[in-house]
């Protein structure tokens, strides 16, 4: 346990010393995720007694924070923590569905900007891994799916890409206003379809390609 | 390329990439499957059981004409109800919600219909007499490596002797079989599938007031009843669909839903006759007897469930979750037992045989007691001849071959062709309902 905390204390001090900037960012994402969709879909379909239909996930918010270390080369190297969520809540008389999806990505990211400025356009690549966590609430109450089960975890991997311009203020700080697009081609989530239309591989696969846009703003300390 | 070249080029193909794919989706993404479909053709269902009020439902909602052959009086199939007989309805067929983590849940919430939860206690009758607890654990028919034999015979391999005979018995008749005919493997492997839940739940009214007042009443004005299909010959473009007094209906498609007892007997002939592959398939897929007798007495000396007796292998007590209590004991009666019953020939001495027992497990208190019986023998009900599906020794993906549609004109509903682990129940039928609705819909879109 101690040679662990020491090794977080090193990690952490060599990560301060070595970064150069860190980025606070937030911003509105659109998700889609064509066998979650496929889930909702068969949900709704087979249930025409709701009057109000489950809305598919697509629009949520999420921030981040990435640190992005020194270099004197115009390509940096750094790492990002982001979070996402998203809601589909549908009410109906006596029969409130609410379904909350969390998305946890620490990014590997490449960052690439003209160093001759101080302000201006940069790009980012990233690699992520991807950890999504859904529950579902009925009438308010945690939803039970399986047997003790309340929330249904997934786990792939993303590539990404993001454009942002950054305006300098006084000294380190800046701003950025940024767009981004990332593609996970695989997400395994079995139990997806178990907790949203409550069958297995009834109506979706076991997995889902994710795709997901995303624009926002980032602060630079 | 230069690096600012780079970067001007990298962001406007990402603006591009993000904002024009974006719209689109939105644009394309539906919440609802087949929201469009406007499809002219006619659905008839044979069959008014769950699935095929069920399927009849879904059709509705997407304005689809359709029509629903019954071959009996009245819809429901394997859900009926009794009234008259004690002071609270009673569930001739279908009784316990088996677990409320499936569609049937949503609607039960949704239409607040009153449930309660079965935690009623249990005694084995074993050596003869009645005990809380058996010596072993009788827990073995699940887990991994399990053979594919059957499960008398699994249960003698793991050395539980002739005393437990009947405990086996009332494990393989919950699955509607005989000890001897079903299969430890693939009894297993589907209920690996089983995503309902592990609690049981009883209606305060009936499982059939469920279905009648949430599904039924939406479509009963499309039933035709009283119509014994017995042919069907999809050689056309246009089905056509044969009664036994030579009606016949048309439709472009057919979802047929039938239990598959009726399937296996060849009651209904199909022109052109149906693969051999999926006959096959049918046969594999087990069906026992079964029945419910319900058993009216005056004082309550019963316990709330006895296992393991030798000629009905689980009684209950039928008012556990009855808002009335009337002393009414249910025998469920299935497999071997239930043929053994039904051989005595008469309603009276299958009552005469279940008192029997009870007397002997009671010190003579239910003849004392005993008021009044009913007995609903599934079996010999002519559309349905048995309990519910089950797997067999050797059965395979039956199931599946069972489920597939026919030149995309015939579609296989019913508990049966339930591949999700819900085969054997209510959710089951409701969820083959609509997933075949579903794939008719995908071959007309097609
Ligand atoms: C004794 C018993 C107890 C049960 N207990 C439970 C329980 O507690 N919980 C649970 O979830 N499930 C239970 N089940 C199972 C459940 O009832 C069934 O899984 C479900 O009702 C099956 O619905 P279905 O639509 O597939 O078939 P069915 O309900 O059998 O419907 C098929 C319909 O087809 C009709 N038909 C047959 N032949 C023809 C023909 N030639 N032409 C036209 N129509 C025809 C029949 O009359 C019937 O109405 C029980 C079943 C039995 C028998």
């Amino acid at each position: 346990m101690r040679k662990f905390a020491a090794f977080l204390i090193m990690f952490f001090t060599a990560f301060l010393v070595l970064s150069q900037e860190t980025k606070i960012e937030g911003g509105l994402v659109y998700m889609f995720a064509p066998q979650w969709d496929k889930a909702i879909q068969t949900y709704n379909f087979s249930r025409p007694f709701l009057e109000n239909q489950q809305p598919l996930f697509d629009i949520g918010g999420g921030i981040s924070a990435t640190q992005i270390f020194g270099s004197k080369n115009r390509l940096k190297h750094g790492f990002s923590l982001s979070g996402f969520s998203l809601e589909s809540r549908a009410k109906n008389e006596s029969f409130e569905n609410v379904l909350r999806l969390g998305i946890l990505k620490p990014t590997y990211l490449m960052h690439f900007f003209n160093s001759d400025k101080t302000s201006g356009l940069y790009t980012e690549f990233g690699l992520s891994l991807v950890i999504s966590v859904l529950s579902r609430k009925v009438n308010g109450s945690l939803f039970d799916f399986n047997e003790g089960r309340y929330r249904a975890y997934g786990i792939g991997g993303e590539i990404s890409n993001k454009v942002g311009y950054r305006f300098e203020k006084k000294g380190k700080l800046s701003f950025s206003p940024f767009v981004a697009l990332a593609y996970t081609p695989y997400l395994y989530s079995p139990n997806t379809e178990g907790l949203i239309n409550q069958t297995q591989g009834l109506a979706s696969k076991s997995w889902t390609p994710i795709f997901n846009a995303q624009i926002g703003v980032s602060f630079g300390l | 390329m230069k690096r600012r070249g780079f970067l001007k080029q990298s962001s406007l193909l990402s603006i591009g990439s993000l904002l024009i794919p974006s719209v689109y989706m939105s644009a394309c993404r539906k919440g609802n499957l087949f929201s469009d479909i406007d499809y002219k053709g006619k659905v008839v269902i044979v069959g008014a059981g769950a699935a095929g009020l069920y399927a009849g439902y879904i059709l509705k909602s997407k304005g689809i004409d359709f029509q629903i052959l019954e071959a009996g009086a009245n819809f429901g199939g394997r859900l009926a109800k009794l009234t008259g007989f004690a002071n609270f309805p009673i569930d001739l067929g279908a009784q316990w919600l088996h677990g409320k983590n499936n569609i049937l849940g949503d609607l039960i919430k949704k239409s607040e219909t009153k449930i309660t939860l079965d935690e009623s206690d249990a005694k084995f009758w074993f050596n003869n007499q009645l005990v809380t607890e058996l010596p072993r654990d009788v827990n073995i028919f699940e887990g991994d490596n399990l053979p594919d034999i059957s499960f008398e015979e699994y249960a003698i391999q793991q050395g539980l002797g002739n005393e437990y005979k009947f405990v086996v018995e009332n494990l393989a008749g919950d699955q509607g079989a005989d000890a001897s005919t079903l299969s430890v493997y693939y009894n297993n492997l589907e209920e690996e599938n089983w995503s309902s839940g592990d609690d049981d739940f009883k209606f305060q009214e009936t499982y059939f007031d469920l279905i009648d007042k949430e599904i039924a009443s939406h479509v009963s004005d499309k039933i035709v009843f009283n119509t014994v299909v017995n042919k069907i010959d999809y050689s056309n473009d246009e089905i056509k669909i044969h009664d036994i007094n030579d009606i016949v209906f048309q439709a472009d498609k057919l979802i047929i839903t039938v239990p598959i007892s009726i399937l296996k007997s060849n009651d209904i002939l199909f022109q052109p006759t149906l693969p051999t592959e999926k006959t096959n398939a049918f046969s594999k897929i087990g069906m026992g007897a079964g029945m419910k007798v319900f058993l009216k007495f005056s004082n309550k000396f019963f316990d709330q469930n006895i296992i393991g007796g030798s000629i009905c292998a689980a009684y209950a007590d039928d008012s556990v979750g009855k808002a009335q209590s009337d002393k009414v004991l249910l025998a469920f009666v299935m497999g071997e037992q239930a043929e053994y019953l039904t051989s005595l020939g008469s309603d009276s001495a299958i009552t005469q045989a279940l008192l029997g027992e009870l007397d002997l497990m009671y010190n003579g208190q239910a003849t004392a007691s005993f008021l009044a019986a009913h007995v609903e023998n599934w079996t010999t009900n002519p559309f349905i001849r048995g309990a519910y599906s089950y797997s067999t020794v050797g059965m395979g993906n039956a199931r599946a071959i069972a489920a597939q549609p026919i030149d995309k004109k015939i579609y296989f509903a019913g508990e049966a062709m339930n591949l999700n682990g819900h085969h054997q129940t209510v959710q089951g039928a409701i969820e083959t309902g609509y997933r075949e609705v579903i794939q008719l819909l995908n071959d007309v879109v097609k």
